[in-house]
């Protein structure tokens, strides 16, 4: 799936713009309720709201002009492209990577990161063969399980030393 | 001087020369192990042997892992340090382009003349260069990091700047995030006490360039799969292309080893000044972003060369320039060594040593960087469905190996997917890590400065830093504003180009 | 008989219990709740290296800084408390956390051995001329807003030493934050800010080169830094409450007791043979204190209990000390 073009982008634009802008004026509003400590006979020139609204502000400027900028593309050429060939092993992909760190921490980290292995083998490999073929294939991925599984922990857990999750 | 080398040349030093460098260049390849990690644990491990060769050790891996975050940076455009996330940008795209070889020959070249600029540089003006280092007060730390958040933002971003500097302020945004040091009050932290503690840059990092990367070429499919045909090159093509490339390296060099020595802005901070820089000035701008070999030399001759920039305040000021410069001077104090304004009265050898230290250290780079340049290359001939896994795994177990903590990985994952978002909408990723390094230090330096300014404002801003970091801001802003270039251009006489980038 | 006999061997059961050696079998790691480089970082990874041999496993020291140490320090508290997790920082620190509505914690969930103790120098710029106390006192004074003391923050030590010295002195002094000791020191050494109350490990190489001036030691004993001997304030403020903090390991409560008892034996012979120690203190100031729980509680308790009410009575905390169980010092 290559970068976003043309009207597709612009749509995206238009819709990233109001919700930049929106983040900014949240994070302005945010800033101002936030304490100057002039009780505790600080400078309230030191109060922490002070760059977060500055930020806030460069937020919502940015998300204008984004926003009113796409607008007036929005009548561009370009073909609009909605979906595309890689989105199913993106999402794929996607899924299998937030279940592995949903389950960091919960089970062993050798399952975690070799049972990826083996899960993203399975989807995305073509097994539709037969034969010696096959049989180095499979080689292969336990290859690379044995590297995500055993080494890389072993690795961080013996020169390193972090106690794995 | 001399005598120092002569102190030092033994069979011992050499052999830890050889495995520390290499022992830096591994944990600066693997994603989310730092130099400053590597150091730490280093430092721990190297209690038992003699000052000397202990500084010796830490000193090469310092050097090593700097280096080393080239490698994945330009393999799998995961910056192995943050030194290395301009590297990537250039790097990157020449390895998908077949010029594997020739990105990883050029970057090792590249960071061996800025880290014996840097060391020639430690040698002759450190006691001067130490000086300069308080002249930058709180307003001039604030305008540089603002500037340096501008330049990032239009420099990664050529075509449509606005998009760099909303990825610019949202990193600043992220920084904001968490007790904030002056009062300790909570910001953003919605009452969790793991975002009071902030988001950590290596985690945001790793997620942003790491898992983003893999899910955008994922997404690619089977036709653009990473077995790139594997270049030959040659170390002699590899000088070539640094001396068509010369004034590059001479000006990244010198601001390389510049922004090393200013306290608390390290590598990392050095390369992008450098890179916008050259994308500004070099002959060849127009190549950036593209695979630019000019671009490469830019980001690794001034990463490497803040790293002996860094360790001059450190040894002068007893002021570290950078976070792994910070636990190297615990590491010399825990040996013995006080560094400090009276080190050059106290231990002059110690200076002369360092220096030495430092150029056998650049020179175990280069012949290890270019005798692995081969195996290093033959990763990309790895089909993605095996390499995939490969790297997640290291993205898991990188950013918890840090601290620990397993909000951490979390986070890594959530930037993954905004960076993978950013990445179809075109923003740049760069812009975003930089305002995460440089949030915290913008804010507090101008909440000081506001308070210096409100007790005297002629004494701020008659200072002659301080005046040209404001007009540096101003222009790289009205630079970027299609109006403000046709006035310009008005002014100038010329005709203004088409600006329908961002028309 | 029968109830005589299963006393006597319960009794029995917990001696073997408490002179049971422990041995550990994997590495402990030791979280240091701030950035690599400061002073428990410096003092932990020194004495880490020490415990080895005795332990005859690797300590490995991890950085977790945040939010003031809060978040390491929350980190052990949700550890398995086997023994293998201990934490360090400042006593004075650990014992505020719940008062400064930071953390549900207070000295008493802890098992504290100390290591050295650390204290305060009060400094100037030697541009301004000021070379007594006094001097200080009255440039307070007569400067008001224009007069900037560099520190790390009203909680860390030299804001609280900062604190103790207007409190006796009666001033109001101008404090400006830097974010850690060092680059407070560097604003005071370039001249941006006018003086500083930082730990005298941080400003030891800038009083030997002579870029900044010290003029007390915030403390109750004199500090020595090579042949220079800087006297303390008390010479000049005799009510001075306790401003002085120790770095130490703690181990949460919930620990076994093998643990406690085998390090608590092994402590003080240990801090005390440290060599690497022994030089870190005499260079950069600070003392060393080997103290075991009971000791460390004896020389800590004044000093949590100073420093809480300390931030109680200036409107800092955010409970009172009473709800932790410290008790409001004799005045």
């Amino acid at each position: 799936m290559e970068e976003w073009n043309g009207k597709a982008l612009a749509r995206a634009d238009l819709a990233t713009g109001v919700v930049i802008a929106a983040l900014g004026l949240a994070v302005v509003v945010i800033s101002a309720g936030m304490p100057t400590f002039v009780e505790r006979n600080v400078n309230p020139l030191t109060a922490p709201g002070i760059f977060p609204a500055v930020i806030g502000a460069a937020l919502l400027l940015c998300g204008a002009i984004l926003t009113i900028r796409s607008a007036r593309k929005h009548g561009a050429e370009g073909e609009a492209r909605t979906a595309s060939a890689g989105a199913g092993r993106i999402a794929t992909t996607l899924v299998l990577m937030l279940i592995a760190v949903a389950l960091v921490g919960r089970i062993d980290f050798r399952l975690v990161s070799g049972g990826f292995t083996l899960a993203f083998a399975a989807f995305f490999l073509d097994w539709r063969i037969t034969g010696q073929a096959l049989v180095r294939k499979l080689l292969a991925v336990a290859f690379i399980v044995l590297i995500t599984g055993l080494l890389i922990p072993a690795l961080f857990e013996t020169v390193f030393l972090v106690r794995l999750p | 001087m001399l005598d120092a080398l002569v102190g030092l040349a033994t069979f011992e030093t050499l052999v830890n020369v050889l495995w520390a460098t290499l022992g830096g260049m591994v944990i600066g390849a693997l994603p989310g192990l730092t130099a400053t990690m590597g150091l730490a644990l280093m430092t721990s491990l190297t209690y038992g042997m003699g000052g000397d060769q202990a500084i010796l050790v830490l000193i090469c891996l310092y050097v090593g892992t700097i280096y080393g975050g080239s490698r994945s940076a330009i393999l799998l455009n995961i910056p192995g340090t943050p030194a290395n996330a301009a590297t990537a940008v250039e790097g990157y795209p020449m390895a998908v382009s077949g010029r594997a070889s020739r990105a990883l020959g050029l970057a090792t070249i590249a960071s061996l003349v800025g880290s014996l600029f840097g060391a020639l540089c430690l040698y002759l003006i450190a006691p001067m260069l130490a000086e300069v280092a308080l002249r930058f007060g709180s307003f001039e730390y604030f305008l540089l990091g603002i500037f340096g958040i501008l330049i990032a933002g239009t420099m990664t971003s050529v075509e449509d700047p606005l998009k760099g500097w909303i990825s610019g302020f949202f990193g600043l945004l992220v920084a904001m995030v968490g007790l904030e040091a002056m009062h300790a009050y909570e910001r953003f932290s919605f009452g969790s006490l793991e975002l009071s503690g902030g988001i950590a840059l290596i985690p945001a990092m790793v997620g942003a360039f790491g898992v983003a990367e893999l899910l955008v070429s994922m997404g690619r499919g089977k036709a653009r799969a990473a077995t790139t045909m594997a270049d030959r090159t040659s170390v002699l093509s590899c000088v070539g292309d640094l001396w068509r490339s010369r004034v590059t390296a001479g000006r990244s060099s010198i601001i390389g080893t510049a922004i090393g020595i200013i306290p608390g802005v390290g590598e990392d901070v050095a390369a992008w000044i450098s890179y916008a820089a050259g994308r500004r000035y070099s002959r060849r701008s127009a190549e950036y972003g593209t695979g630019s070999t000019d671009g490469l030399i830019a980001a690794e001759t001034a990463n490497s060369a803040a790293l002996p920039g860094a360790i001059i305040p450190a040894l002068t000021l007893a002021v570290p320039g950078s976070a792994p410069a910070a636990v190297l001077l615990a590491a010399m104090f825990i040996h013995n060594v006080r560094p400090g304004p009276m080190i050059m009265i106290e231990n002059p050898g110690f200076v002369a040593n360092v220096v030495w230290i430092l150029v056998f250290a650049s020179v175990a780079m280069a012949v290890l960087g270019l005798l692995l340049t081969r195996p290093l290359v033959a990763v990309l001939k790895i089909p993605k469905e095996y390499l995939t896994p490969v790297i997640f795994s290291l993205c898991l177990i990188g950013p918890y190996a840090l601290s620990q903590r397993l909000f951490d990985v979390y986070v890594m994952m959530a930037f993954g997917i905004l960076g993978f978002l950013m990445r179809m909408m075109r923003y740049p990723m760069a812009p975003l890590i930089l305002g995460i390094i440089l949030g915290g230090m913008i804010d507090q330096n101008l909440r000081r400065g506001l308070v210096l300014f409100e007790r005297d404002p002629t004494a701020i801003l008659g200072r002659p830093i301080s005046l040209a970091l404001i007009a540096l801001c101003l222009l790289t802003i009205l630079a970027a504003v299609p109006a403000a270039r046709r006035l310009g251009g008005r002014i100038f006489g010329r005709r203004s180009v088409a600006d329908g980038a961002s028309g | 008989m029968k109830k005589l006999l299963v006393a006597a061997g319960m009794i029995v059961a917990s001696m073997t219990m408490a002179q049971a050696e422990w041995k550990p079998d994997k590495p402990i790691t030791v979280i240091v709740p701030y950035p690599a480089g400061g002073v428990t970082d410096l003092v932990v990874r020194v004495i880490a290296n020490d415990l080895e041999p005795v332990l005859g496993q690797k300590v490995v020291v991890v950085n977790q800084a945040g939010a003031n140490g809060s978040v390491g320090t929350k980190a052990v508290m949700d550890s398995t408390k086997d023994g293998y997790t201990w934490l360090s920082g400042g006593v004075r620190d650990i014992g505020t956390y719940g008062v400064m509505g930071m953390l549900d914690t207070g000295i008493d969930d802890w098992s504290p051995f100390l290591v050295a103790s650390i204290g305060s120098i009060l400094s100037v710029n030697p541009d301004t001329g000021i070379d007594s106390v006094q001097g200080f006192v009255d440039a307070v004074k007569e400067q008001g807003d224009a007069f900037l003391i560099a520190t790390a923050g009203p909680n860390s030590s030299g804001g609280s030493a900062l604190g103790a010295i207007a409190q006796v002195a009666g001033i109001d002094p101008k404090q400006l934050v830097y974010d850690g000791g060092n680059p407070a020191i560097l604003a005071t050494v370039s001249g941006e800010a006018q003086a500083t109350t930082q730990l005298s490990l941080e400003q030891a190489e800038m009083i030997r080169a002579g870029r900044l001036k010290p003029l007390a030691a915030i403390g109750r004993t004199a500090v020595i830094l090579g042949d220079q001997k800087i006297h303390p304030i008390s010479d000049d403020f005799p009510d001075l409450p306790p401003t002085e903090n120790f770095v130490g390991i703690y181990l949460p409560d919930g620990t076994p007791d093998e643990v406690i008892d085998t390090l608590s034996k092994a402590w003080v012979e240990v801090v005390s043979n440290s060599k690497d120690l022994a030089n870190l203190c005499e260079t950069r100031g600070c003392g060393v204190a080997p103290m075991a729980p009971e000791a460390a509680r004896a020389a800590a308790d004044p000093l949590i209990a100073a420093a809480a009410w300390g931030l109680f009575d200036r409107g800092e905390a955010a409970e009172s000390p009473e709800k932790f169980g410290i008790m409001r010092p004799a005045e």
